[in-house]
């Protein structure tokens, strides 16, 4: 490794430089944060207290009686109980994603609140032969929280303090990646897609799903450069798709 | 991610990432906008979203405050109300047969193309009452307006039999360096849209209108961020800034 030149006078022991983090933004995407969220699965970053000792799974499995199908149809013809059927039977779990993607719980309820808008609006534009009806809920709750993390820049420059830190981190744990998830919930055929990638790929594309991470948030949670994360990504995702196919 | 990837790979890679979320809002918008026209990326898209969907099931439920509820049905009542009051809205979707469907399908742009309408009510009331001194008034005109906030950005003016239309805008905006605004139009029976050439923000624009066929009410009228110089397509490959359709004068 070279030494970066651009550190802005951080203190660097041999060894442990870390030439990409000058130029890079540390975010909150991950990291302590992660220590008030609701968790299924638990950060296993070195240090980091494991949310899921002793963790049961509180909810069954959903109960699928409810025909989500149906009740968006209904939507679409401006019955409003339908609205309130979906938000009964799904609010929860929908919050529990948009607050991992924009870790405050106001601004959580904020995207709730338009995506539930937006299902009512665009319930007409559902087509069951492109998808569930959940899961295109699922992905209008997503977008929105994405929408409003992405706009935002919810990034934060580096300062010294944190490239230190993150320096002292690298030296503390130059060993292989460990896991940042578990997965604690049986998610089928992808559970097995995602085992058989190594754990950076895998890291990083669940940090991106789950927490809404960008390209260079993946790069600071995992103090790695910033083109190993996007290869990563590109090589992982390329895995998955031969792997569920 | 540039816009003019085309190989299966590619396709399913930018898919890819645009489920993951890794995307800058930017290309987000330029991954929507392009999924519009491009049935292979869409298709490439829905199949990552049933691939990653499962994932959700990691994800702890949080319990809503109570009051969420009652605010989303009071939005909702709001906007019945609104939806009520404009025929434009309630117009029927075509899911699967046009793959123009997603913005098409899109709701919250036919509210915003009922506001524009009011808007050019009010505009029209403007100069008719400001320019009666004035030849006969122009015989169509359309007010372009932001998708989302529905604010007016753009007035187009054209006579009845005009072999010219007329972009003014009606505020500033800031255009990126590498960017340009593209002006386009639809008819309701033409197979896409149009372009009308570029536009500068900020400048007035004559636009020729011989080579199409003759302006219709309703006609779609929009302003989308392309690459510099305009899309390397002949159909918009970046979000849509401004909309508005043709409202005939009296």
């Amino acid at each position: 490794m070279t030494t970066p030149s651009n550190l802005r006078g951080a203190t660097r022991k041999a060894g442990s430089v870390v030439p990409w983090i000058s130029n890079r933004q540390l975010s909150f995407c991950g990291g302590g944060a992660d220590s008030f969220l609701p968790l299924r699965f638990a950060p296993t970053f070195p240090g980091a207290t494991r949310l899921t000792d002793g963790f049961k799974p509180t909810l069954p499995a959903a109960p699928q009686t409810f025909d989500c199908e149906s009740a968006l149809a209904a939507c679409a013809r401006g019955d409003r109980d339908a609205l309130h059927r979906i938000y009964q039977f799904e609010s929860r779990r929908l919050l529990g994603v948009a607050l991992r993607i924009v870790r405050e719980r106001a601004l959580a309820e904020d995207v709730l609140h338009d995506a539930f808008m937006n299902i009512w609006t665009k319930a007409a534009s559902f087509n069951a032969q492109r998808g569930s009806a959940l899961g295109w809920i699922h992905t209008i709750v997503r977008n929105q929280a994405l929408s409003v993390v992405r706009n935002n820049g919810r990034e934060v420059s580096a300062d010294e303090e944190a490239i230190e830190a993150l320096e002292a981190e690298q030296v503390a744990h130059a060993a292989p990646m460990t896991e940042l998830f578990e997965i604690n919930a049986d998610i089928g055929r992808l559970d097995e897609c995602l085992q058989a990638l190594d754990a950076p790929k895998r890291n990083s594309i669940l940090a991106a799903y789950l927490d809404g991470c960008s390209h260079s948030e993946i790069a600071a949670k995992l103090n790695a450069p910033l083109g190993s994360v996007k290869a990563w990504i590109k090589r992982g995702l390329l895995s998955l798709r031969e792997c569920m196919a | 991610m540039n816009s003019n990837v085309t190989s299966a790979d590619d396709i399913q890679h930018l898919a890819g990432e645009y489920v993951l979320g890794t995307l800058s809002a930017a290309s987000r918008a330029g991954v929507e906008a392009r999924m519009a026209n491009d049935a292979a990326l869409r298709t490439a898209v829905e199949q990552w979203q049933e691939k990653l969907a499962p994932l959700h099931a990691l994800v702890e439920p949080v319990e809503p405050s109570p009051q969420l509820w009652s605010r989303i049905e009071s939005s909702v009542t709001a906007q019945a109300a609104a939806t009520k009051a404009s025929a434009l809205s309630t117009r029927t979707v075509q899911p699967d047969v046009t793959p123009i469907s997603t913005w098409w399908n899109n709701l919250r742009l036919w509210r915003g193309l009922a506001a524009s309408g009011l808007a050019a009510t009010v505009l029209m009331g403007f100069v008719v009452v400001t320019k009666l001194a004035q030849p006969p008034a122009p015989g169509y005109m359309v007010v372009l307006v932001g998708p989302q906030d529905k604010s007016p950005g753009w007035v187009v003016q054209a006579g009845t039999n005009s072999q010219q239309a007329r972009l003014i805008p009606l505020g500033k905006m800031e255009v990126p360096v590498d960017k340009s605004l593209q002006f386009w139009t639809k008819g309701d029976d033409w197979k896409g849209p149009v372009s009308l050439g570029l536009v500068k923000p900020g400048q007035s624009l004559e636009v020729p209108l011989d080579k199409l066929p003759p302006l219709q009410p309703n006609q779609l009228f929009e302003i989308t961020l392309e690459p510099y110089n305009g899309s390397p397509l002949n159909r918009p490959t970046g979000p849509i800034l401004f909309i508005g359709r043709a409202v005939k004068i009296i």
